[in-house]
């Protein structure tokens, strides 16, 4: 396989997963609207939250125990879960949020958002058995 | 349906701008802070401001608009799980100061650009 072609795949194989990953945000937004009252944009903080944690998870296991190969770990990732989480929507809210008078709701947001995806993503990579790996390696 | 449509087309070529602009900005820059998710997501956030203020949804073509560009095509160009991820890596490689920079930077000029966007 030269360069050439596997990063023609990679482009490929970007674009089949990312449709499937805008869709699968899209429809988590419309299956869970904002919070009545208080505006909270749960959909968004549950996409990004599962997001962080199957990505970093992903990444991880693909490092040492699954060997995938490079076009499919690429469009899993940056492909599907790059495009199901999102960063533009979670700051349009929040500007929002904080726009029309819910600072308070604002900040709760992104601080849940930082807090809970760091401790998910965290975990997903513990998960994935990084120490586990390094425990073999130094056996 | 055509909304639908919109939203996977627009979704491939948001991730391809993030596939294209990470590779080539990864080849120049060796430095830790993740320079090339963090100028797509400040980019993204303003440019989604930008267009949820510029294009109201009157009518059915403003929607599609919106939910082909600001849903499909910016949404996907954007991402916050390799924020995490990269945040994470940061945090495992004991560089806090980098790590601290980027979250923070990240939501201060998101939220900016989104003001700023939504503004002009």
């Amino acid at each position: 396989m030269n360069a050439q072609s596997d990063r023609w795949k990679q482009y490929l194989s970007v674009a089949v997963f990312a449709i499937l990953g805008a869709l699968a945000r899209q429809g988590v937004e419309i299956l869970l609207p904002p919070i009545p009252g208080n505006g909270f944009p749960l959909a968004t903080l549950l996409i990004n939250w599962s997001g962080a944690f199957f990505l970093a998870w992903f990444y991880t296991i693909t490092i040492w125990r699954w060997r995938l190969p490079q076009w499919l770990r690429t469009g899993v990732g940056t492909g599907f879960v790059g495009s199901y989480t999102t960063f533009s929507t979670f700051m349009v809210e929040s500007d929002g949020l904080f726009a029309h008078g819910a600072p308070q709701v604002a900040v709760l947001y992104l601080a849940l958002s930082l807090l809970g995806g760091f401790a998910l993503a965290l975990l997903g990579v513990r998960l994935a058995g990084e120490k586990t790996e390094e425990k073999i390696l130094d056996q | 349906m055509v909304d639908w449509i919109g939203i996977g087309l627009g979704g491939i070529a948001g991730a391809w701008m993030r596939f294209f602009v990470t590779n080539h900005i990864n080849a120049i820059w060796n430095k830790h802070f993740p320079l090339a998710t963090f100028l797509i997501n400040i980019s993204g956030a303003f440019f989604l401001g930008f267009l949820y203020a510029a294009v109201r949804p009157h009518n059915p073509l403003d929607i599609l608009l919106r939910n082909a560009i600001g849903i499909g095509f910016i949404g996907a160009y954007t991402t916050f799980s390799t924020m995490m991820y990269e945040t994470v890596t940061l945090f495992d490689l004991r560089q806090f100061k980098t790590m601290s920079l980027y979250l923070l930077a990240s939501l201060l000029f998101g939220l900016l650009g989104a003001k700023l966007g939504a503004s002009i």
